[in-house]
């Protein structure tokens, strides 16, 4: 279905493009022509993103009626994933929610923002804007990470929501609720506009990286989520009721964290790979998919979930990724199972997950330690990254703690590093262990608009060691509080 | 209804034993019943497989020809892991049929010692100490294992060991035999007496020792284990349309195998903690449930299948078991699901497990190491070095440069002895987490006056075959 109306939508475009095209254009930003044939109804995707959210924790905490975490599991299928084997840092694993690719492509090894990976790796909002311009692109979360990737490539989002102002990061979040709920009631009087929205909320990350993840103020920071998200999934039910338009919505975390804080106010939280630093979950309520409600996935992962939103617009998929649509993949739907009892089936599929070998293990902590100073030197200067490789050295994890030690004597010692120096020696690090190692199978979005098209890899990759220190810090740096930079 | 019913047992038995006590059964060890009892008869099967992969199972037997799917569909199937416990045979039978782990019964290679058995009774002990009116009966061709259900003051009725023969395969064909011979034994029950089966195949881990997991000669071992299997199934659904009896079957395996031979004819198979050599799985069939049958469970560990063979007759749990019963515990229970399709789901399970954290990780690989080096040296005594030279040769982190130490050592020393070193790996075994856990209830008290000794003289193949 999905497919067939979407084909009917892009030659009425096109149609229409070459007759009249004078009086359908959008109030909106980026919005194209419509007919009647396609305003029988539009196609939602919401993206919903919690950093730093451990399933185990909402399972135990906001399993219940008041939340929207349960409301969006009793509407959808939820899976118990894991990202062991790759970095447990936000930037890169959003980067993989985002682009369909693990880190040995995207190469993105640490927080500090490159534009680069998003040019060789297009974002989804690139491959939507790309392929069909006509959909509304959305995100809505603090500025930084997702406003700088939104707005990355030849084909940004149509609407980049930098969030400011709130005093802690639960007001930002709840500022982002309020934000993302009126964009949802505003497609009730669209004219059946295709919308995709990515809405971000922060503050189950920065209480960890403050208390742990076994803390009361963790606990707080999920329930407030679960009411926040709540909030929205009311919002889409009555803009569903208002419009018969179809609403798909997946939610996903980037990682999880460690139970207990390593220093007082300043815990490493997440970075290596331990099941609760690598745990994270897929839920995914398909439009017209009510027959399934309530089931739990045993293989949905963060990589499948650009897939999932390029399919839900009928947009093919690229050669190289390394996710699946959810919706369609068979092994994927054969993988689904309908539980005795959810909860209970959900903490025993996060039982299962371990750790990666020793090698990868060992390889992954050497990438984020190296990825890790480079980052807090360019943002902080000396103590804070002293600080962080002592929370490494204080956990005593086999080899990695004395190197931690290591590289904190060479700080203390040299003391005038510079962050580019450390970043890029960071880089190298991550390369040589694997991260962005794999060039792309498809050619690069054509550049928009002109025809020029001199962008070979070899040019791409030439800018990536000339630009790279200095796109991070400015932006960032604005940045109010120092959890807000870890995660 | 089994635990009502198995209620009604034991009042009639105590009652019968104060009364008449005049109908001393045939088979070995049985108790009295009652006409109560004999409406039906209780019966639990537990089909060991040793070293088989479920991954190569759902590949290569999940078809109509093979027992393996005729299980699936009539029972629950369940992934099971033994990360962070030691991937040898010896230390993961135990915990099977001990329904505690190595951290408890410190079981660390596969050389017995009846020791562990003493101090965690093992199934048959806790059956025959509880209800000695339950036949059981033991048919394996390892024969460590019909030790074990040996050891301990309350043995198994019947121990059957069968001799390697020409081939495991010919060896697992005479086990299969000798398991149905006795399965249709239970048509001419007259007192309706319950029993337990434990009957072991090892076809499975030959294969994976000489050619490795992803042999063609695996492959055909794990065939004809679907076919064994198969065979049996059809004998207990014959058998069954003739007594009306209850049936649960269980189906398990030790540990897995690596994929690919380490050194030509000697492959270390398993021992280590990759996630090949660490999944297991449990296949639970449970008598009267139809209601489940092709699905899956999420919750399934080896250590619940001692529990569980003891709920099934009614026989209440230790409290310092590892496992709980898989027929009862509402944990267990919840996590039970429906697949869409069985053989996705369960790949998708196994596809979950990761490793044991560095340090466990290590730690697990040096038990390994000590351990097996007494074992080799009984049993095979030149083939030490070259299975030290197997793991040297896997580049592991760490543990390849101990194998080596470890053959530097036994190379000067020239012939250690079993006794020195597996005294040594023990001590090194518990310094490293085995054995370190008392139990928490008290030993089975020693059997009475009435002499138990006479089970020695082990019973004739031939006879039984019939």
């Amino acid at each position: 279905m999905t497919r067939v109306k979407q084909f009917l939508c892009a030659t009425a475009v096109a149609s229409l493009v070459a007759g009249t095209g004078a009086a359908t254009v959008g109030t909106q930003l980026g919005l194209s022509a419509v007919t009647a044939e396609w305003m029988l109804a539009a196609e939602h995707v919401l993206l919903l993103g919690t950093d730093g959210t451990n399933l185990d924790k909402i399972l135990e905490y906001a399993y219940n009626d008041d939340s929207g975490f349960k409301m969006l599991m009793d509407r959808g299928i939820t899976a118990a994933t894991t990202i062991a084997g790759h970095m447990t840092m936000s930037t890169p694993s959003w980067s993989t929610i985002l682009t369909g690719v693990w880190d040995d492509k995207h190469g993105v090894v640490s927080n500090v923002y490159r534009p680069e990976p998003y040019t060789t790796w297009p974002s989804v909002f690139n491959l939507l804007e790309y392929n069909k311009p006509e959909i509304e692109t959305t995100v809505i979360s603090g500025r930084g990470l997702f406003t700088e990737i939104a707005s990355t490539g030849g084909y940004p989002a149509d609407n980049i929501i930098g969030i400011s102002g709130g005093s802690t990061s639960a007001e930002m979040d709840a500022l982002v609720t309020q934000e993302t709920i009126s964009r949802i009631l505003a497609t009730t009087n669209n004219p059946n506009i295709d919308t995709f929205m990515f809405s971000y909320q922060s503050q189950v990350d920065h209480a960890g990286h403050s208390y742990g993840g076994g803390s009361d103020e963790y606990r707080d920071a999920v329930i407030n989520v679960g009411a926040n998200w709540k909030e929205i999934l009311e919002a889409v039910a009555q803009a569903e009721a208002a419009t018969g338009d179809r609403w798909t919505i997946i939610a996903v975390t980037d990682h999880g964290h460690q139970q207990n804080p390593d220093l007082f106010g300043f815990s490493l939280g997440h970075g290596f790979q331990s099941p609760n630093e690598t745990s994270s979950f897929v839920m995914l309520s398909l439009a017209g998919n009510e027959a399934q409600a309530g089931g739990q996935s045993l293989s949905y992962q963060t990589i499948d979930i650009t897939p999932t939103i390029l399919q839900a617009f009928g947009i093919p998929m690229r050669s190289d990724f390394d996710g699946v649509p959810m919706q369609t993949d068979p092994d994927i739907l054969n993988g689904i199972v309908f539980p005795a009892d959810l909860k209970q089936a959900l903490t025993d599929a996060i039982n299962s997950y371990g750790y990666p070998n020793i090698g990868i293990d060992v390889m992954l902590s050497v990438r984020a330690l190296a990825g890790g100073a480079g980052y807090f030197l360019e943002n902080y200067a000396l103590p804070p990254i002293l600080n962080f490789l002592q929370s490494i050295v204080d956990q005593d994890i086999f080899g990695i703690s004395w190197l931690a030690e290591g590289t904190q004597w060479v700080l203390k010692t040299v003391g005038a590093a510079t962050a580019d120096v450390l970043t890029d020696i960071g880089r190298v690090v991550a390369y040589f262990t694997g991260a962005g190692v794999i060039p792309p199978n498809d050619a690069p979005l054509p550049l928009p608009g002109a025809a020029e098209f001199t962008g070979s890899l070899e040019a791409l990759l030439a800018d990536h060691a000339v630009d790279a220190p200095d796109l991070g810090g400015s932006d960032l740096s604005l940045l109010p509080d120092v959890d807000a930079l870890l995660s | 209804m089994t635990k009502v019913k198995q209620f009604l047992c034991g009042a009639a038995v105590a009652s019968l034993v104060a009364g008449t006590g005049a109908a001393v059964g045939t088979p070995a060890g049985l108790s009295t019943v009652t006409a109560d009892w004999m409406l039906t008869a209780e019966h639990v099967l537990l089909i060991g497989l040793d070293g088989v992969n479920l991954s190569k199972v759902l590949e290569y037997a999940y078809n109509d020809d093979s027992g393996f799917k005729t299980a699936m569909d009539q029972g629950i199937t369940g992934t099971a892991s033994l990360t962070n416990h030691t991937t040898l045979s010896g230390p993961s039978w135990s915990t099977i049929l001990t329904g505690v782990w190595d951290d408890k019964h410190g079981v660390f290679n596969n050389l017995f010692r009846p020791e562990p058995y003493n101090a965690w009774p093992s199934v048959f002990n806790l059956i025959e100490y509880n209800k000695p009116e339950i036949d059981t009966t033991i048919i394996s061709n390892w024969e460590y294992l019909n030790q074990l259900a040996d050891a301990g003051g309350y043995s198994v009725d019947n121990n059957i060991f069968v001799p390697a023969g020409d081939s495991a395969a010919d060896s697992d064909e005479l086990v299969t035999a000798l398991t149905i011979a006795q399965i249709l034994g239970t048509a001419d029950n007259p007192d309706d007496v319950s029993s337990f089966l434990f009957s072991y195949q090892s076809q499975g881990d030959h294969a994976g020792h000489s050619f490795a997991s992803g042999s063609d000669e695996y492959m055909q071992a794990i065939i004809n284990l679907g076919a064994n299997i198969k065979e049996i199934l059809a004998a207990i659904a014959q058998v069954q349309a003739i007594t009306g009896d209850d049936w649960s079957i269980i189906v398990t395996t030790d540990h897995g195998h690596q994929e690919t031979v380490t050194l030509p004819g000697l492959s270390m198979g398993h021992g280590l903690q990759s996630p090949n050599e660490t999944t297991s799985f449990v296949i639970f069939d449970q008598a009267g449930d139809h209601a489940t049958d092709g699905s899956q469970n999420l919750n399934y560990s080896l250590a619940d299948i001692t529990p569980t063979i003891l709920s099934l007759f009614g026989i209440p749990l230790r409290s310092d078991f590892d496992g709980v019963s898989m027929a009862f515990d509402p944990t267990v229970l919840n996590g039970h699901v429906t697949p869409v399709d069985l053989q996705q789901a369960l790949t998708d399970a196994i596809a979950m497990y990761g490793y044991p954290n560095i340090g466990n990780d290590i730690t697990l690989a040096i038990r390994t190491v000590f351990g097996s080096v007494p074992y080799f040296i009984d049993k095979f005594m030149t083939q030490i070095d070259t299975f030290l030279q197997s793991i040297a040769d896997q580049d592991i982190f760490l543990i390849s440069g101990l194998a080596e130490v470890a053959q530097q050592i036994n190379d000067f020393f020239g012939g250690l002895t079993v006794s020195v070193t597996n005294t040594l790996a023990m001590g090194v075994t518990h310094l490293l987490g085995s054995g370190v856990i008392a139990p928490d209830d008290a030993p089975l008290p020693l059997p009475g006056s009435a002499e138990f000794s006479d089970l020695a003289p082990l019973l004739d193949i031939e006879a039984l075959l019939g």
